[in-house]
């Protein structure tokens, strides 16, 4: 009976997952959203700090981020996640004010790259193939090695439990609107590999 | 004493072994001393990455035509120009600019890069604009990359005369490149175009009737109506040529040049295979253009390697809390025996110039949980059974009993150590040198100190 709700509650989070993903999509971290790149190439010395203030002064409410270009440290690159035409002006504008060597707009000394959100399906292309032929070469190699457990428990139980864990975490990723960044793409990978495992300790279990 | 010696041996070999993997081996180069073991390769994601806009090119052509409508080259000298209509045509008109075909541009990029084996990027398109982000890794390769991605790849056989299209992308099947050493005065490299059966009756026609065979006993003479035909790739004629022979068989190959030394065969090499992934790949249907290109930081620079370590830590602080609380002094064997594998992993991913990058990370959680699995299945026999031929036995009976779990690590591990993108290439080659760390550091530190110590003699 309690195996039952267990099974029960996982299927409505697995359900509730499915339907959260398809339907709101999944939440990007701010680096794979739509962002706005804006390189600054300084000829004199500055301080981040101040601009990072003037960042926060004109973008106000925005996600952003800044850092040196590299590490010569000659220059900044601002990402925010909304900048409005009007905005990146009065940046500008502020930039100008602020130093001798930016003489006026048009001298190039900054850059606006508007980078499209990444699709979720691109970050995890790459691993499509490799998990593919992974799994069906364990689940093959279980099949062989627990023959005597019968398709059922050799094949179809490996099998449910893989895509059982992995459906559990990606639907809580989706419930719960967890941005999907370069850590949950890896912590996906890593659950994914676990569950390779626990199937293989399980089948072995039965097996004995 | 003797059991105490070899403990003693085994916990100095494990701290040496740390210490060279994580600290390094000096030597003295001249006056300064240089670390000999290799430095950590980390992967785009830790160091700098390339981020790049690709816009629509918006150039113009500029095509004249005779009274008649056909298009010339150029005005001849001394014509009247009323006779001749010029038109400006945009290099990408309006028509062309649709999300079809901006998605077209951005899958044919992404193959691109694929054929090049470009192993870190990420491609990023704007539906509305037709604007497209590309981030690759920064290095020597990333502005040749950044060219070939910019490449129509247009190919075209045409009479040279008056540019009849004769043979064109459509025609042929595969593209590759071969080389031959024939003659002994070097390497020749070229392209080999196989046609498909329509572009084989097409090749079969026109080497007949661009065919010249010519009389070696004649003297050899310029005939300027000689027909011949134009081989253009990329919108640059390679060469314009006859047929020695009729072709059959629909096989065509194109000489890029013979190579004497090892960096000219290697320019052709290139040279080749970039004219053949142009050819076996459909053609970008928009013109694009880098117009900005810049370094920034990867995504985990500064302080995320710090977490990502302490991760690492905590992991394997968990495990030494679990297994000392648990088996006391087997447990503390067992822990310095997770450190030695870690060493040594650590070691070969720098001495074979690894990559790392946040799966590798991933790689050694699996591989620290996977060695607390096999450690906990080994001390439990051992406390069912603490004399010392049981502990000799259950060293190795504990990893044949799991060998389907070891089996399904290394599939895992091989499988992804054979995909060509960073990130799966990366966390397959460390997994596979930590399960040969774990199987190193086991059956002999781990074993070792483990009868010593169970050695009653």
């Amino acid at each position: 009976m309690k195996n039952k709700v267990i099974i029960a509650v996982l299927a409505l989070v697995i359900i509730a997952g499915v339907v959260m993903a398809v339907v709101f999509g999944f939440n990007k971290s701010f680096e794979y959203s739509y962002t706005n790149k804006i390189f600054i190439k300084f000829t004199e010395n500055f301080e981040i700090a101040d601009v990072e203030e003037m960042v926060k002064e004109v973008f106000q409410d925005a996600k952003y981020k800044v850092e040196y270009m590299d590490e010569f440290e000659d220059g900044v690159v601002v990402t925010t996640n909304t900048a409005s035409d009007e905005q990146i002006s009065s940046f500008e504008d502020k930039l100008i004010e602020k130093y001798e060597k930016f003489t006026d707009k048009n001298s190039g000394f900054m850059e606006v790259i508007h980078v499209p959100p990444v699709r979720t399906i691109d970050l995890v292309e790459v691993f499509v193939k490799p998990v593919i032929i992974v799994t069906a070469i364990v689940i093959i190699f279980l099949a062989i090695v627990f023959r005597k457990l019968g398709f059922v428990k050799a094949v179809c139980l490996p099998i449910a439990l893989i895509l059982g864990i992995n459906a559990i975490f990606v639907s809580v990723i989706a419930i719960f609107r967890i941005p999907v960044s370069d850590y949950i793409v890896s912590l996906t990978m890593f659950v994914y590999v676990l569950s390779l495992i626990v199937a293989t300790i399980y089948t072995k279990r039965l097996a004995k | 004493m003797e059991k105490k010696l070899k403990i003693i041996l085994c916990v100095v070999l494990i701290i040496l072994i740390a210490l060279i993997s994580f600290v390094g081996v000096y030597s003295k180069d001249v006056a300064f001393f240089k670390n000999i073991i290799p430095s950590y390769s980390l992967s785009s994601e830790f160091s700098g990455k390339r981020v790049s806009r690709f816009k629509i090119y918006e150039g113009e052509s500029e095509k004249i035509y005779d009274k008649d409508g056909n298009e010339v080259d150029s005005i001849p000298e001394g014509a009247n120009e009323e006779d001749y209509r010029k038109e400006t045509i945009k290099e990408n008109p309006d028509e062309i600019r649709t999300v079809e075909n901006y998605k077209k541009v951005k899958e044919i990029a992404t193959r691109r890069l694929k054929t090049l084996g470009v192993a870190d990027y990420k491609i990023r398109l704007n539906e509305t604009t037709g604007e497209i982000a590309v981030e690759l890794e920064d290095n020597e390769n990333t502005d040749t990359i950044l060219q070939d991605l910019q490449c129509k790849g247009d190919f075209s056989i045409t009479d040279s005369q008056d540019g009849t299209l004769l043979l064109s992308k459509s025609d042929v099947k595969k593209a590759s490149v071969i080389y031959t050493n024939a003659d002994g005065t070097g390497i020749t490299v070229y392209i080999d175009l196989k046609f498909n059966k329509e572009g084989t009756e097409k090749l079969a026609q026109i080497s007949k009737d661009y065919l010249h065979v010519h009389d070696e006993n004649e003297e050899e003479e310029v005939d300027e109506n000689l027909k011949k035909v134009t081989l253009t790739i990329e919108s640059s004629e390679m060469l314009t040529t006859y047929f020695g022979e009729e072709i059959t068989n629909g096989e065509l190959t194109i000489s890029l040049g013979t190579a004497t030394d090892s960096d000219s065969l290697q320019e052709y090499l290139e040279q080749g295979n970039f004219y053949a992934m142009l050819i076996n790949d459909e053609d970008m249907p928009i013109k694009y253009t880098v117009d900005y290109s810049e370094v920034t930081k990867g995504n985990l620079e500064g302080n995320a390697v710090y977490y990502i370590i302490g991760t690492i830590l905590v992991i394997f602080v968990v495990a030494a809390i679990y297994l000392i609380a648990r088996y006391k002094l087997d447990g503390l064997v067992g822990i310095l025996s997770m450190g030695a594998f870690i060493s040594i992993l650590l070691l070969l991913v720098r001495w074979t110039n690894t990559e790392i990058s946040l799966n590798s990370v991933v790689a050694i959680a699996i591989l620290i949980i996977l060695d607390l699995y096999l450690m906990t299945k080994l001390f439990n026999k051992i406390k069912a059974d603490s004399n010392y031929e049981a502990v000799r036995k259950s060293t190795v009976k504990t990893y044949l009993e799991n060998i389907e779990i070891i089996i399904v690590a290394i599939i895992i591990a091989i499988v992804f150590t054979f995909m060509r993108e960073e990130a799966s290439f990366s966390f397959g080659m460390t997994l596979f040198y930590g399960i040969i760390s774990i199987g190193v550091a086991n059956l002999t530190f781990l074993r070792t100190m483990l009868l010593a110590k169970y050695n009653d003699k």
